[in-house]
């Protein structure tokens, strides 16, 4: 075989890698099955009406990585707060307001800390799946975004926020070793 | 072979011009006027993306310290201040928010209290059709809620139009309840004809602009083009004609520092060569000049063989100037080869007032007697023109060698061989106005005559002739032309 076409096999090799390599990045989930073995970001029962959600019961979950960072924050209860990359929140929504232990959640929405990431909001990935054997996928709209910005402003529910801190776009900030 | 059609390269350039120019320009103004629009129409898109934006922050703002009356004075406002942009709130069954009492008993119930006065007028109201496409989807049809932006195109009018969910934040709960996620969708609509005019007649002036450069530059490009190659071009060939036909005079008269003024250089020194060669001509033998093209070494030819030379011409010289002797010796020698020449013969070499030429070919014999009966007449013609000289005439045929005689440095191309020495003999023993021919030419000469017509040269002989260097006497043939003869051919 002369150098032209082994050059041209190799690269076409190399697009083929690429190809397949970018597959799988596509197809890898930020959301991991073992998530509900995290710390809950709050103990308060989750189940009054709000807009986007409804009344169903929540369930917000975070990963080692924020707690910890919110186990370094002086002052947690008045610091404006800035979640290292990598951070996770996953919140199971369920359909009833009082479900039951076998009930699966209908929807699970989840924020992923990645600034650079193109379709982040805030700094935030929004996602969303219909179910917890549903596909992920991103939300590259402001919806998500609009509502939550309002955490970082006084809010009527919850913690309430009254000081209008920056909270990073989250709603419940654990004490510190979460719940 | 099938003759291609002669297209003129003026044809050709022009053509080669036209096609580059319009293919070229043509393609970038095409994706410059492409680009223009699409980036207008990015533009518009942004700017209208900017105040929905803008409107919705604005309407937030007024909404939540509970100044709902703010925000419908807040679009009359716009409304009134650009006819061409249109801002509506519907709510998210479709109707107009801000025209009936509506949103203001639901928010006074949810407060159980008057804070909000009921209006007392009602306003005329807009409504769409929750099946609107982009409203619904608005809405949040294809999953959640989202931004909505559109280019419509009716009745010859185009248009924008943003629809932009007004989310039930948290802020907003306290007034409007928590049971709805979404308020209402803020439309923005902008009338955008006037822009797409605006595109229409940049795209005729581009187009303008585009056919009058191609027009410009062209003209201009086949200009320079002629001045710079055609008419070169041309120039060359008609010298290159006028040479064909013989004119060595013109030059190519360019100097231009290119390719052409190279081509102008070669024709002229061309020219200057064949000049060089054509004068040479006039100084060397024919044999000579094919010997130099062939680059011939000795060979064995057969050639009739002419020597001429003035009677008496040693003694007349002694007796008059040298200008008047070269004079008289050219006019002779003029006179000789003139006629050697038309009758195909080709002067070897002048020897003092002798001349050696040579005649090839079958008819050689025939020719070089023709040649000397001629010259004799012509002397007999001319008498005292010719100071009384007269001139006597030996011819031979046979083999003789033809190469290059001489030194490295130096050389002739001309014949040597006993046959030559002959010629010479007979030439030196013929008295003026006779020719003296070898055996070898009258037996020719009657082979011809047996094959086809030729005129008797009116011969008398054979005579014995003895020359130096030969052991036996020579036969030869005496021939003195007589006018009639000649002129009866």
């Amino acid at each position: 075989m002369n150098s032209p076409r082994k050059v041209m096999v190799v690269l076409l090799c190399s697009i083929f890698s690429l190809g397949i390599v970018s597959c799988q990045q596509d197809s890898e989930t930020l959301v991991p099955s073992d998530y509900s073995q995290w710390k809950m970001t709050s103990s308060e029962l989750l189940n009054f009406p709000i807009p986007g959600h409804g009344n169903g019961e929540r369930l917000i979950y975070m990963n080692d990585l924020g707690i910890s960072y919110l186990d370094r924050v002086s002052n947690l209860e008045s610091a404006d707060l800035g979640f290292p990359p990598g951070t996770l929140l996953v919140k199971e929504i369920f359909a009833s307001p009082n479900p039951s232990v076998d009930d699966e959640p209908r929807m699970i929405t989840a924020m992923y800390k990645d600034p650079d990431h193109p379709f982040q909001r805030g700094g935030w990935v929004w996602i969303i799946k219909n179910g917890p054997n549903a596909q992920e996928s991103y939300l590259d709209e402001e919806f998500c975004f609009t509502c939550h910005n309002s955490a970082n402003q006084a809010f009527p529910y919850g913690q309430q926020n009254l000081a209008g801190r920056f909270q990073d776009f989250v709603f419940y900030i654990p004490l510190q070793g979460g719940y | 072979m099938k003759e291609s059609r002669f297209v003129p390269l003026t044809t050709k350039v022009n053509l080669l011009i036209l096609v580059g120019m319009i293919v070229g320009i043509g393609t970038i103004t095409f994706f410059l006027s492409n680009r223009l629009i699409r980036t207008l129409d990015d533009l518009s898109a942004s700017d209208m993306n900017r105040q929905a934006d803008a409107i919705y922050a604005a309407i937030e703002s007024l909404m939540l310290p509970g100044e709902a009356p703010l925000a419908q004075g807040f679009f009359q406002r716009l409304n009134a201040i650009d006819p061409d942009q249109q801002v509506i709130l519907f709510r998210t069954d479709g109707e107009e928010a801000f025209q009936d009492n509506r949103t203001i008993l639901q928010v006074n119930g949810i407060q159980m209290s008057q804070q909000f006065p009921l209006r007392e007028t009602m306003m005329p109201m807009a409504t769409i059709s929750p099946e609107d496409p982009a409203f619904a989807q608005a809405l949040g049809s294809a999953g959640v809620p989202r931004d909505v932006f559109l280019r419509e195109t009716q009745d010859g009018r185009t248009s924008f139009r943003v629809l932009k969910p007004l989310i039930n934040l948290p802020q907003c709960v306290v007034c409007h309840g928590a049971d709805h996620t979404l308020r209402g969708v803020l439309q923005i609509s902008s009338d955008t004809t006037s822009l797409v005019q605006i595109q229409r007649i940049t795209i005729i002036f581009a187009a303008g602009g585009f056919l009058f450069l191609v027009l410009v530059l062209g003209y201009a490009l086949t200009r320079s083009l002629h001045t710079l190659v055609l008419n070169p071009i041309k120039t060359i060939g008609e010298i290159c004609d006028g040479v064909s036909r013989g004119n060595l005079e013109e030059r190519v008269s360019i100097r231009h520092a290119d390719e052409l003024g190279l081509l102008a250089n070669r024709i002229n020194s061309m020219i200057e060569g064949l000049i060089e060669r054509f004068k040479l001509s006039q100084y060397v033998s024919g044999s000579t000049i094919r010997s130099l093209q062939k680059d011939e070494q000795g060979t064995d030819v057969k050639l009739t063989l002419f020597f001429s030379d003035i009677r008496g011409f040693t003694k007349y010289s002694e007796g008059t100037s040298p200008s008047k002797v070269v004079e008289i010796l050219n006019q002779i020698l003029d006179l000789q080869t003139q006629i050697i020449q038309e009758e195909g013969g080709d002067i070897d070499k002048y020897v003092g007032d002798e001349i050696f030429a040579l005649f090839e070919g079958e008819k050689g014999p025939w020719a070089a007697l023709r040649s000397a009966q001629k010259i004799q007449l012509r002397f007999r013609e001319l008498g005292d023109q010719l100071e009384g000289l007269g001139v006597g005439i030996g011819l031979h045929w046979g083999e003789v060698i033809l190469g290059r005689i001489g030194s490295v440095t130096r050389g002739d191309y001309t014949v040597i061989g006993d046959r030559v020495n002959t010629a010479a003999r007979l030439c030196s023993a013929a008295k003026a106005g006779t020719i003296l021919m070898s055996s070898e030419i009258i037996q020719w000469l009657q082979r011809q005559k047996n094959r086809e017509s030729v005129p008797d040269p009116r011969l008398r002989g054979p005579f014995s002739l003895r020359v130096k260097g030969k052991a036996e006497p020579l036969s030869v043939y005496v021939s003195v032309p007589e006018l009639k003869e000649i002129r009866s051919e």
